[in-house]
């Protein structure tokens, strides 16, 4: 007995309509995307329309509220402000250093959880516990910490450096030349066990047969690191690359409880500067029109690392 | 329970002796008329404190008042964004530019309706009414006064360096004697008020330039008066001399108060520029391993610092007449007399945390000479402190709408200024641009 249907015959013998075509990858991702993209869409249509109406716009709380449409001109006032150009060095330095670390001490964490078989669990509890540290939580200990005078990080660094209180200079970790590398390894230092998280899952598919055959071709660690354990781990490590990079670029919270964009204006990122200018000066119009070019910034990042790299890891798949 | 001739006749004595109090409480005007709410918010100093007059207030009056504390550090522009928002609020704190801004957007309304107004306004200092008063309006009640910007002395490290003798009379012979001493090898002279919240290095330029002469703005023009052969140029020069010589970490423009006051109360620094309410601090051994050994320097001609001070304020919120009325009443009870006719919440400030009042049935009360002789180093510094804080100067740009924005620009613009090792003329000339700015926007 033939078990294959015939292709239009049902077992009524019936003729039936002619099968639709298959979806394609792209059209099923996309349709199982359309909800969340409508729930967004909902969701962020009224606040970047406001933003974008108040990128146009002089506003004014004195005397009653008052706007003024002025076109671009604050978009305009943007790019002749040498705070933007500032803040922008400072946020690409920040975003570059988290990512790096983020990813570093991601993966550093993964290898040494996967490579620990006794008191996994317990190491497990401990590398999550940062992730679980609101960032508001986390700025007021990184501060403390850092404190030339008594924080206890930079104490440890002048014990080290054989310093005292008693020498002429003591090495404080919040100065304007590392305030920015401070902030990124605190951020990293939040990020990271995430991060560990999801490589960890990603490093126990890889068939252990593998790592036994690099034995027999008597490939050095280094090499087997390269060879066998970093290419199945492209995928996780673009997709959080690209997490770390949009979550670093928005990031406020933390910088603003534990530098204040100090010393002086040393790390006010882009987010930072926004919220002085809306919500310290109330400039809300100028405000507004920078929060679209940080957002260019934002997409503008993640489509060049899908250009460069995520791409490439499809074609490969 | 048997009722007998006598327990009825006790009941009767008892409720008789009552009936003043009842009668008073009733008649004070100040228990709520309605069970509606009264949101009251704040800055986080001491939010016990303020709890427990909450509460007294609720149970003796039964009053429904809600409060609770908004972060610190940004206060003025939090709070901004919240009467932006039409949030509930009804007696919210506020500094004096903070109470300008908000009264020019029509957010509070002036305190000159309140119950007892006539009483409180009798018995508060000319000094306080300057300060509170906007366009002939009383803006809010009195919460605290203060001297912001005392130069305070760790006696101990001055006695061991000879200088007992040798006191500064302003600041120009203040930053001579602390680059001498520095030329000679002596470390931690100075922690200055420089730290990163928007009271911090912004007020101390605002009195830095106050206190030799100078002023930010004209009071009739509202123009720029920061001229770098000034006062303003004075003082630059000296904060860039000192931070050149390496005679303050960098990472003290990153600090918050909390951090300053640490500082100085591990005894390490002979100088540094504080609030009078914070020698409590300093002097007491709970706090501090100075403790007793902290005074300050006194007015011998030149003033220290400025009038730092904070009010009640009442919102414009649309409430009902009975809720309207409701807060006006516990404006009144919280900012002045209780129904006992007491300036209680005040002379709590007073005795608990040295903070000065508008009111001089508490600044002369016995109970406040008490409290703040025990946070003095000396019975001497009682008078010496009256005197500096008599001499603290309210500055005149506080009386515009746009102070807080500019002391936005000056907390960055100050900061990037000792970083980068910039000319004084410069950040002048960008200070200068930025007043003419909020002139030419708000106008004068």
């Amino acid at each position: 007995m033939c078990c294959v249907p015939l292709r239009g015959i049902i077992r009524t013998g019936t003729p039936m309509k002619p099968a639709r075509r298959e979806l394609s990858n792209q059209q099923f991702a996309m349709m199982l995307a359309l909800p969340v993209i409508l729930f967004l869409v909902a969701t962020m249509a009224y606040p970047m329309g406001y933003a974008m109406w108040l990128s146009t716009q002089e506003i004014g709380f004195f005397g009653g509220f008052s706007s003024k449409y002025i076109g671009f001109t604050n978009y305009v006032n943007v790019l002749y402000s040498a705070e933007f150009w500032r803040s922008l060095v400072i946020t690409i330095r920040f975003v570059f250093l988290s990512v790096l670390f983020s990813m570093l001490i991601g993966l550093g964490l993964a290898l040494l959880m996967h490579r620990i078989k006794r008191g996994r669990a317990f190491l497990g509890t401990l590398i999550i516990l940062p992730w679980s540290v609101s960032l508001y939580g986390a700025g007021v200990m990184w501060q403390y910490l850092s404190r030339g005078q008594s924080g206890v990080a930079s104490a440890v660094i002048n014990r080290l450096l054989g310093r005292s209180a008693e020498d002429s200079v003591e090495y404080s970790l919040i100065s304007s030349a590392h305030i920015v590398d401070l902030l990124a390894l605190g951020n990293a230092w939040n990020l990271a066990p995430l991060v560990a998280f999801f490589i960890l899952a990603n490093l126990s598919t890889i068939p252990v047969r593998l790592y036994d055959l690099a034995r027999i071709d008597k490939l050095s660690a280094w090499q087997r690191f390269t060879c066998v354990t970093l290419p199945p781990l492209q995928y996780t490590l673009f997709v959080f690359t690209s997490i770390t990079l949009i979550l670093s670029m928005k990031l406020l919270d933390f910088i603003y409880v534990m530098s204040a964009g100090g010393p002086g204006d040393a790390s006010a990122t882009l987010t930072y500067r926004l919220f002085d200018l809306a919500f310290r000066r109330s400039n809300y119009g100028l405000s507004a029109a920078m929060s679209f070019y940080l957002l260019a910034l934002i997409v503008g990042s993640t489509l060049a690392l899908y250009f460069f790299w995520g791409r490439r890891l499809e074609s490969e798949e | 329970m048997n009722l007998t001739r006598r327990s009825i006749l006790m009941a009767g004595a008892a409720t008789a002796a009552l009936l003043p109090f009842r009668a008073f409480a009733q008649d004070s005007g100040l228990q709520p008329t309605s069970t509606e709410t009264i949101y009251f918010r704040g800055w986080p100093f001491k939010p016990e404190v303020v709890t427990e007059n909450v509460d007294r207030y609720n149970a003796e009056l039964g009053g429904h008042v809600d409060y609770q504390t908004v972060t610190h550090g940004d206060y003025p522009s939090l709070m901004e964004k919240s009467l932006i928002a039409k949030d509930d609020l009804d007696i919210i704190y506020g500094n004096p530019p903070t109470a300008v801004r908000f009264f020019e957007a029509g957010w509070i309304a002036p305190a000159d309706d309140v119950p007892n107004i006539d009483e409180i306004k009798a018995d508060m200092y000319p000094n306080a009414m300057n300060a509170f008063t906007y366009k002939d309006k009383l803006l809010g009640l009195s919460y605290f006064l203060a001297a912001r910007g005392m130069m305070l002395v760790n006696t101990e490290r001055q006695g061991a360096l000879g200088l007992a003798e040798a006191q500064p009379k302003n600041w120009s012979e203040f930053y001579a004697q602390i680059l001498d001493l520095h030329a000679k090898g002596e470390k931690d002279l100075y922690m200055p008020h420089w730290f990163n919240e928007f009271y911090g290095i912004s007020w101390a330029f605002i009195w830095e330039v106050m206190n030799r002469g100078g002023s930010q703005i004209d009071a009739a023009t509202g123009a720029s008066t920061l001229t770098a052969d000034g006062p303003a140029g004075d003082a630059l020069r000296d904060w860039k001399a000192i931070y050149n010589a390496g005679m303050v970490a960098e990472e003290v423009l990153s600090f918050n108060e909390a951090a300053i006051v640490e500082a100085f109360a591990s005894g390490r620094y002979l100088y540094s520029t504080q609030a009078s309410y914070n020698l409590t601090t300093f002097n007491s051994e709970a706090t501090s391993k100075i403790a007793g050994k902290v005074s300050f320097l006194g007015y011998q001609g030149s003033s220290w610092g400025l009038l730092d001070s904070a009010l009640y304020l009442r919102t414009t919120r649309e409430r009902s007449p009975e809720l309207d009325e409701d807060t006006k009443r516990f404006q009144s009870w919280y900012g002045y007399k209780d129904q006992d006719g007491k300036v209680a919440v005040g002379q709590k400030w007073a005795n608990n945390s040295m903070l000065f009042s508008a009111y001089k049935s508490v600044m002369e009360s016995d109970e406040s000479k008490t409290a703040f002789r025990a946070g003095l180093a000396n019975d001497d510094d009682y008078a010496r402190l009256l005197e500096v804080y008599a001499n603290a100067p309210h500055p005149e740009v506080w009386k515009r709408v746009w102070a807080e924005e500019y002391n936005s620009i000056l907390r960055e613009r100050l900061g990037r200024f000792l970083l980068n090792d910039e000319p004084v003329e410069t950040v002048l000339a960008d200070l200068t641009a930025a007043i003419d700015g909020f002139v030419a926007k708000y106008g004068n």
